[in-house]
This record gives C-alpha cells, structure tokens and sequence, in this order.
C-alpha cells in the first residue's frame, strides 16, 4: 500500500482579483456554440501543473441555473488555440435559487485526479466556454488552480487532455417510474480508446430523490454512480474522481433510476485517453 | 511507482438504495447515533472510496464508518460535511471522494454512525468503492478531521474588499505527521458576492508556509475544498485558514480540515508522466 502525496503547495490564478470573464454566444447562436478564446495569462512565469478549475455563471435576467457549460482551455498564441486544447471540462449547474438571489451564480471547483503538467515557463494560457443555455448565456467566470511544476514528492501527473462525454450535449436519462427501476439505457457515446473516468456530472433534473447511475461498456454493467439527496440539488451534481478507473475501448452507455421513480436529467462523463 | 493512482476495476456501491443512519439523539448536538449496518460482510477486499450523503436539514455532521461484529465496532476513520446554513433544504445532495481509497477488509462487516451539530439531520448514506483492488494507491490509516465532535472554526469576513480575515486555528498540532485532503467549507447564504478565496497554511507564519490557495465561486450553502493529492503536514504544526472575498461583507465561512491521521514514508519522489503499471490479482499488495 502506498499513499501519494506532495509538500508543494496549490496556487490560484487570477489571485485577489476579479475572476476571467468568459461570454459564451446566446441566441442566434446555437446551444453549445463556443465564444471567443480570451487570455487567460499572457506568459507563465513558471512551469505549471494545473490541478483544477473554479468556475461560476451568472445567467442573464433571471438566471437559469439549471443548465450545462463546457470550458476549454489552451496553451498557445492568439488565434493558434483551436489547435492546442489541453482541457475540456464541464460543469453541471448546482440549482441556488433555494437563497432567493438573483440573478443567480452557479457553479463550483473542479479539481482534475491528475495535474495537468502541460505548461511550461513563458505559456500564454487561454480559455473559452459554451453552454446550452443559449437563451440566457450570462457570462462565465474562471480561475486556475495550479501546483509549480514540478511538484515535490510523490504525486503522479499527467499530459492526456481531459475531455468530455458526449462532446456536445450530456445524454438525458429518464428513471422507470417505479421506484428503484432502471428506466431504458442511453448511449452516451462510444470511447475511440481505452480511458480512464475522471469525473461525472449532471443537469436539468427533474425530481427530487435519491438516484443511481448505472454505467456499461458494450452492454455489460461496469459501474453505479450514487446520488444521494432530496430537494433542490438534483438538478445540478459534479462529483470529480480522484483515483479514476480505466475503461476500455467500446460504447458506453448509462441508465437511472431514483428512489421516488420516474425523474430525468442529463449525464455526462468526463475521461483523459490512456495511458494519461 | 507512478501509475499507481488508477483503477482497473470500476466503482461500485455499498449500502445499496442508502442506509438511514437514523434521527441524531435531541438531548444535544454532537451525540452520536447507534450503528447501523451497512454490509454485512464484504464478499471480497474492497477499497473505500468516498462517500454520497443526504441529511435532510443543513449543518456540521461526522459519518463514522466502522468494522467488526455488532456492540464490537472498530472505527475506521470519519468523513466529515460542513454547511454552515440550518435552512431547510439544504441538507443535501454531499459526497466526498478521497484520494487515497481506504482498505475494506475481506468477509468485513461495515457499519456506520452520525453525529452532528443539527439534531434535524437523519443521514442517508451509499459508500463507492472499488472491488477486488490491484492498484497500490491505498491505505488502513484512518480519515479524520479537526476539530472533531463539535462545530467547525468560522473564518469572518473583514468587509473590506480583498482584505484578509484573521488566521484561524483549524489544528495547533498532531501527534504524527498528517495528510490533508482538503477543508470542509461550509458559508452563509447571506453571503452576497458569492465568490471568496481561501487560504490555507502551516506554522507559526502559515501565509509563508502555505498548503494553497483556493478560489471559491458560488459556494452557496457548502462547498468543499478536496485535493486529489495529499498534502504532508509534519507533526505538531499548526494548521490554519483564512478567507477573503472582493465584496464588503461581513459573513463568516466556517472551515474543518479533513486529513489522513498519519502519512506513510512509503514512496520516494517520484514525479513523471503518468505510466501503468499491471500488478496480477494474484499478488499479495
């Protein structure tokens, strides 16, 4: 037995100050149509090994607070970006309306298993978001938590780009209405490669109950992700995985099923090919 | 060494459609609640994972996990959820994952108890884990955190923009080096810019010794701070946080520190591209 561990300590970028700024296209634009790359920071000063994100977005008017966004980020010079992803990442919307603030902010802290130890001294850093609340698409805000790289220690790293799955849109999952009874099974999509799942997320639930998720590779069961919980939080659920488990190569598909029966929501995955 | 922090085998559940841990005792916050069965007995080894949690009403609250016959338990350790607000409905949904999955022993009995700041709680809870584990990347140090058994350290916003609260105390020291894996953090929702930063640190000058430093965005109701590498804290250190945030308010964001009681001098730092390395069932870890 072994247990990994650093005596490095995690920094934040930006640090005392305002939040980068990210405008994800509304209406005319499609749902889920990325906004422009913004700079995150123009030359590192040092070598970083990004260890998650911490994201918020503030819907316009009313605030939807129920939907799902994706932030990417790259290490390239302007317009080269596209090209130079080394992270997708997406954040399932924790519902807040329960505090009566408006417009609401939704959000939270997306720390990755692995730090990302893909940027080197002198990086210029971007990022840009989407979401599918293209009604109300507000801004999102980012910040970067990141360890010197490299770490002292014992903590593995990695260089494999997290990425999601589905690409575009998470899947919608729909409970049999009786209690406890899987409803049908939902492709989510179809792994290129062996992987491991690094995180999970939801959105857009409706009902409040406890749920399970059960995952398959090619039809056959391989995992079951709880939710345990009653009112408001089901309609937006993260949970990153911090020893992540390998999957291999094949379709995956998913299915749910809730303590009070009958409720939906969207799914998604988050993975890092491997060897990562 | 490196590779080891990843699972063949994918996670599953514990304590099925979840286990009602039951009322908290009413004579006072802080009593605990009988065990209650999760499993009774593990068909195989297993490593614990974290933890998925409901408890109906908002508060501090400790899930005690244990093993051994019934009227015989040995702790193994406790997961601990901070949120600071008592209204309704926000007791729920929490997990924690951990990132160093505790060993659950062959043929075990695992059962559970609560203890809380909110006697309204009644935890539900459903453990993941991962059968029949090959990777190294596991321990039987139990999980822990402090303060333990009462409410955790409120940090109090100053009301200046940006502007540091005071350091407060989370631990003044433990009797063997510890490894922290995050803060239970818990807010008003009165909170108004919704977006604070957090500062946790060691010794007798914690900003110049520091475990990190953390941005929170929405954090309404709870929002823990979970590392996914442990941090090394020597023996007999002070460990302290602070918060501040770019608005003027005046609220308190209450913080308990969540650590592994010991850390073992296992590994030698080693740091490099993650590889895999296969280790056959048949081998002994």
């Amino acid at each position: 037995m072994a247990m990994q561990r650093t005596t490095s300590p995690q920094f934040v970028y930006p640090v005392g100050a305002s939040p980068i700024t990210l405008d994800p296209p509304g209406f005319p634009s499609p749902a889920m149509t990325y906004s422009a790359w913004v700079e995150v920071i123009a030359s590192t000063s040092e070598a970083w090994a990004i260890s998650g994100i911490t994201v918020g977005r503030q819907a316009g008017g009313l605030g939807n607070s129920n939907a799902e966004f994706d932030v990417q980020l790259a290490v390239a010079d302007e317009g080269d970006e596209d090209d130079h992803v080394i992270a997708t990442i997406r954040i399932g919307e924790i519902h807040n309306e329960i505090s009566g603030l408006d417009p609401a902010i939704n959000g939270g802290r997306m720390p990755l298993p692995f730090p990302l130890d893909v940027v080197p001294v002198g990086s210029r850093i971007a990022a840009r978001a989407r979401t599918n609340d293209n009604n109300n698409p507000g801004d999102v805000y980012l910040a970067l938590n990141y360890y010197r790289s490299p770490l002292d220690g014992s903590g593995d790293v990695s260089t494999s780009p997290p990425q999601v799955l589905p690409a575009n849109l998470g899947v919608e999952l729909e409970a049999h209405a009786d209690p406890w009874t899987y409803g049908d099974s939902v492709v989510v999509g179809t792994l290129a490669t062996e992987a491991i799942i690094i995180d999970w997320s939801t959105a857009e639930a409706t009902g409040s109950s406890a749920i399970d998720v059960e995952l398959a590779l090619d039809g056959d069961p391989i995992a079951t992700l709880p939710i345990r919980q009653g009112s408001y939080f089901t309609v937006g659920h993260r949970t990153h995985i911090p020893v992540p488990f390998r999957v291999a190569a094949g379709e995956i598909t998913a299915r749910m099923r809730s303590g009070a029966g009958g409720a939906t929501m969207r799914f998604s995955l988050g993975y890092q090919e491997w060897p990562a | 060494v490196a590779g080891v922090r990843v699972s063949a085998e994918p996670l599953q559940t514990l304590g099925g459609e979840g286990v009602d841990l039951g009322s908290l005792p009413d004579a006072a916050p802080w009593l605990f609640t009988n065990y209650v069965e999760v499993v009774a007995q593990m068909p195989h080894r297993g490593a614990l994972a974290g933890l998925a949690l409901y408890v109906g009403v908002g508060g501090d609250v400790e899930i005690h996990l244990a093993t051994g016959v019934e009227g015989d338990e040995t702790s193994i350790g406790h997961f601990r959820i901070a949120c600071h607000s008592t209204a309704p409905g926000t007791g729920g949904h929490f997990d924690i994952m951990l990132p160093v999955p505790l060993v659950l022993p062959d043929n075990s009995r695992i059962s559970a108890r609560a203890r809380g700041s909110n006697v309204a709680m009644q935890p539900v809870i459903t453990l993941s884990y991962y059968p029949d584990p090959t990777f190294l990347h596991l321990t039987e140090i139990p999980i822990t955190s402090a303060p333990a058994g009462e409410d955790g350290v409120d940090a109090t916003l100053p009301g200046v923009a940006w502007e540091w609260s005071d350091w407060e105390d989370l631990t003044l020291g433990e009797p063997q080096a510890i490894g922290v894996y995050g803060l239970a953090c818990g807010t008003t929702f009165e909170i108004g810019n919704r977006i604070f930063e957090v500062q946790i640190g060691m010794g007798v000058d914690p900003e110049h010794d520091l475990i990190g430093t953390y941005r929170l965005e929405a954090p309404l109701l709870w929002e823990h701070i979970l590392f996914t590498v442990v941090h090394r804290v020597t023996a007999g250190i002070r460990v302290a946080f602070r918060v501040r945030s770019p608005g003027t308010e005046t609220d308190t964001v209450r913080g308990t520190l969540l650590f592994y009681e010991s850390v073992e001098e296992v590994l030698g730092g080693v740091i490099g591209p993650l590889l895999w390395v296969e280790i056959p069932r048949t081998v002994q870890i």
